[in-house]
């Protein structure tokens, strides 16, 4: 999706995962790496699109995108259908990352085979295996 | 008493030539008598005393005394004769007398009447002669002639006398009748008699005549005549010559016969017997004529070809012709000896020893001489022995064919079965009583068609006409309705028999096939089942379990980064115990849905819709009142199900509090649940008025596992997939009717259960 990665050009990073334990998890490890960033989290990946269509299109910023696969009403895949939707213009500015607690080696496979998602971790979120994963990518 | 004596010397005494005239009459046998009529007075002598065997000193003296032993029948006569004597002056009679001794003596007696000077009788003179002897003679000679005529006519045999030097023929009475000529006038010369006889006849007659007349030499002829009435006869005479005292021949005496009937009967019977003898003879069976149980009289041809022996040989063969080890031979004989005649098979032998199979037959008779005799008559029946032997033989193949299919259509395990052009059933095989509870009996001539399932109808007509039209059909599926009203799935193979009209059926009974099928199916499906099962295991084990593990792993991490806060690693601390609890949670949830699989030999117990519901509302009271749920039930119709109970609380707990988590806000919540009798089992309605499911979304995985649907309510996603599985190990269904905010409606069957322990 995009070519080139920068960790210090992202400007906000966003959370979908409905598991609370989980969002907060990955909050204070990113409040880390991203001191100075925008760090937002959704427990409800409706409300997560609904951003995205309306103030994110409006203003749209670098954003990595940390999403979770396993929720209710609207699984991670579902999230990424509508990513790769978004204009080609607003669309190249987000990151996508599966975050999943599944170790299923089929959940992997899938996300590296989406052309929306950049890679696939594993939880716990892990800074280094993230930066890895942003610069591989 | 007075005798002649006596007389004498009362009369003056008789003259010299007096006494001579009385010892001349005493040495003739001659009684004398007299009698006076004026002193009524009468004396005879001892000779004629002698005749009544009586004596002067047993003798009363009256001539009525002497009466009483006339014969009954003469007396009468007797005095007749008397009477007659007093008018002639003489006469002459004769009567019988009976001795005391019961002894028949005849007498001839003369009586001479002497008359007074006026010619009254005065004085009777009478001689008795005993004329027994003569009269003997006399009866016996005219008894001969008698018996003579009597046995000339009996016979009808004539005698006749020649004297050839006067040409005087006499001929008895019974001649003339055989001659058939009148005694008046024929002239009883040899001229006379020729005339009688056939022309061609009369020359060796008269030749005959001649030799015998010079030679004396008796003679026999037959020869033919004419009688007077124009009537053949033919004659058989028997002649000779008699010689005089000079030893010349005078006369010829002879005999003659009427033998024309015995000629007639001699020629018929020639002639039969001719007739017989051909008949005999040409017959194609063997005739033997026998004494009774000794030899053979006579034989035909065909008898000499059959054996191959002479009539002699076969004469001299008698019985050795038949073989008698042949224990029929004896049963034969017995059944002749009882009944008088026989018939059978017997074994005979020819003269180069061979044997071959007759049928004989045989009758006792007895000929004109009384004799017992056997006729039998022989058949050889080797061809039709042959002939017979091939049928039987032949038959007997058949025979075993038709015992060999019978077998095949008695101990059939399938239903061999020929089903005619009008679709009835011509014969089934025995199997059809088991398989059908019809016996064939039962099903001849009975529409197949109406032997099969309704639903089943359509398909299998088509098949019919298919196979009739001549493609063989193999392993066709469809379903028969037994006696008892079950169906018995079927699989037939047909095909159809232009020459004869018929189908030919083989109907296997698929009910082990298609329980081993449905068995298999069953396997396969509860494999793909555990297959599921297990894949939703992975998936919980690498989703469900892994999340709070996940967090766990991070948490503690966190815990070691120095450069957080003692604030945040509060936090950081609390977090990591709500996710252990979460790990907790979902360890023993996991527990429980493995746990029902163990559950599945539990006890069946009757259970109460009602009371079951109504425990659980008791259960939850707090929650339904502050919820404001209403729930009505209707198990009016079905209440009672044995069931393992602890599933069937699960599930109604498991809906109930599904309805009210995911109760509609802006409606006022109810439940209804109703029970209804359905197939073999029960089925129950469940609805509510909640959020109800997308399942355009959601179709394929409502009943799994930690499947959640509802992002704003805490949902384990365990409760549908605990209920799908209870319900399927109680062998039921459970399907949903669901649309968003038009609440959910579940459709549950379970099918009866017998308790157990």
């Amino acid at each position: 999706m995009r070519e080139n990665y920068n960790m210090h050009s992202i400007e906000q990073v966003i959370v979908i995962d409905d598991d609370h334990p989980s969002l907060f998890l990955c909050k204070i490890i990113l409040e880390q790496k991203f001191a100075n960033k925008k760090i937002v989290t959704y427990n409800n990946p409706l409300t997560a699109i609904d951003y995205f269509k309306s103030a994110f299109s409006e203003n749209p910023i670098e954003t990595l995108l940390l999403v979770d696969i396993n929720m209710p009403e609207m699984s991670g895949w579902e999230v990424l259908d509508f990513i790769i939707e978004l204009d080609q213009e607003i669309k190249k500015l987000i990151t996508v990352i599966m975050l999943s607690s599944s170790i299923d080696p089929k959940d992997e496979q899938k996300a590296k085979d989406h052309p929306s998602a950049l890679a696939y971790l594993e939880k716990p979120l892990n800074i280094e295996e993230l930066e890895e994963a942003m610069n591989i990518g | 008493m007075n005798t002649l004596q006596d007389s004498e010397e009362n009369k003056n005494g008789p003259t010299d030539l007096t006494k001579k005239l009385l010892l001349a009459t005493k040495a003739a046998g001659i009684g004398l008598w007299e009698y006076w009529y004026k002193e009524n007075h009468f004396i005879c002598d001892d000779v004629l005393l002698s005749q009544y065997n009586l004596t002067p000193s047993t003798f009363g003296g009256t001539y009525e005394e002497l009466m009483e032993y006339f014969h009954l029948d003469d007396k009468i006569r007797v005095y007749q004769d008397l009477k007659d004597a007093y008018d002639q002056n003489s006469n002459e009679t004769e009567f019988r007398v009976i001795w005391k001794d019961k002894s028949l003596h005849y007498i001839k007696a003369v009586v001479i009447v002497e008359r007074d000077s006026e010619g009254n009788p005065e004085h009777l003179i009478g001689t008795h002669q005993d004329v027994t002897p003569t009269k003997r003679i006399q009866e016996v000679i005219k008894d001969s002639e008698l018996h003579m005529a009597e046995a000339q006519r009996l016979a009808n045999i004539g005698s006749w006398s020649f004297d050839f030097k006067k040409d005087r023929l006499i001929w008895s009475d019974q001649l003339y009748i055989i001659f058939g000529t009148d005694k008046e006038t024929f002239l009883e010369t040899h001229k006379s008699f020729i005339h009688l006889v056939e022309e061609g006849d009369r020359n060796f007659v008269e030749q005959t005549s001649i030799y015998t007349q010079q030679t004396g030499e008796p003679f026999k002829i037959e020869y033919g005549i004419t009688t007077s009435s124009g009537e053949k006869r033919v004659i058989e005479e028997h002649g000779y010559g008699q010689r005089d005292a000079e030893g010349v021949i005078c006369k010829l005496f002879g005999t003659a016969q009427d033998i024309t009937e015995r000629k007639k009967t001699a020629k018929i019977i020639e002639e039969s017997e001719a007739k017989y003898r051909t008949l005999i003879e040409s017959s194609l069976d063997c005739i033997f004529l026998a004494v009774k149980g000794g030899n053979v009289l006579t034989a035909n041809a065909t008898a000499r070809h059959m054996f191959q022996m002479t009539e002699k040989e076969l004469c001299d063969a008698g019985r050795s012709l038949v073989d008698q080890t042949d224990p029929r031979f004896q049963v034969l004989l017995e059944e002749r000896e009882r009944t008088g005649k026989a018939r059978g098979e017997l074994t005979f032998i020819r003269k180069d020893g061979t044997r071959f199979p007759a049928e004989a037959s045989s009758v006792i008779f007895k000929d004109a001489e009384g004799l017992e005799k056997t006729s039998m008559t022989i058949r050889d029946i080797t061809e039709r022995k042959l002939a017979e032997e091939k049928v039987s033989m032949t038959s007997a193949a058949l025979q075993q064919t038709l015992t060999d299919l019978n077998r095949i259509m008695t101990s059939s395990l399938d239903i061999i079965c020929t089903i005619n052009e009008d679709g009835k059933f011509a014969k089934v095989s025995a199997a059809s009583e088991k398989i059908w509870g019809y016996t064939p009996a039962q099903l001849h001539e009975k529409i197949t068609i109406d032997m099969v399932f309704k639903e089943d109808v359509e398909k299998t007509m088509k098949v019919a006409s298919e196979v009739m039209e001549g493609s063989p059909v193999h392993l066709f599926e469809n379903r028969v309705v037994h006696k008892n009203g079950s169906l018995v799935p079927m699989l037939w193979s047909a095909r159809w028999d232009m020459d004869h009209k018929l189908m030919y059926c083989i109907a296997k009974d698929a009910t082990e096939i298609k329980r081993l099928e449905e068995e298999r199916m069953k396997i396969v499906n509860d494999l793909i089942q555990r297959n599921k099962e297990l894949e939703q295991f992975t998936y919980i084990v690498s989703h469900n379990l892994r999340a709070p593990v996940a967090n766990i792993m991070g948490f503690a991490e966190a815990l070691e980064n120095n450069s957080y806060s003692e604030n945040l690693k509060k936090e950081v601390l609390s977090q990591l115990a709500v996710s252990v609890s979460k790990l907790d949670e979902v360890t023993r949830d996991l527990n429980e849905v493995l746990l029902i699989k163990e559950h599945v030999n539990d006890v069946r117990e009757e259970l109460s819709f009602s009371k079951l519901v109504e425990n659980i509302q008791i259960s939850i009271q707090n929650l339904l009142d502050e919820c404001d749920i209403k729930i009505e039930t209707d198990f009016s119709e079905v209440d009672k199900l044995v069931s393992i109970k602890s599933f069937i609380h699960s599930i109604f707990y498991n809906l109930i509090t599904n309805s009210i988590k995911y109760r509609s806000l802006d409606k006022c919540p109810f439940i209804f649940i109703k029970s209804y009798k359905s197939h073999e089992g029960t089925q129950l309605i469940y609805s509510d008025n909640g959020f109800g499911i997308d399942l355009n979304k959601h179709q394929h995985n409502i009943f799994g596992l930690y499947k959640r649907f509802h992002q704003h309510i805490e949902g384990k996603g365990v409760g549908l997939f605990m209920i799908k599985s209870q319900i399927e190990t109680l062998g039921g269904t459970i399907q949903l009717n669901s649309a968003v905010n038009r609440g959910a409606v579940f459709q549950i069957y379970l099918p009866f259960q017998t308790a157990k322990a």
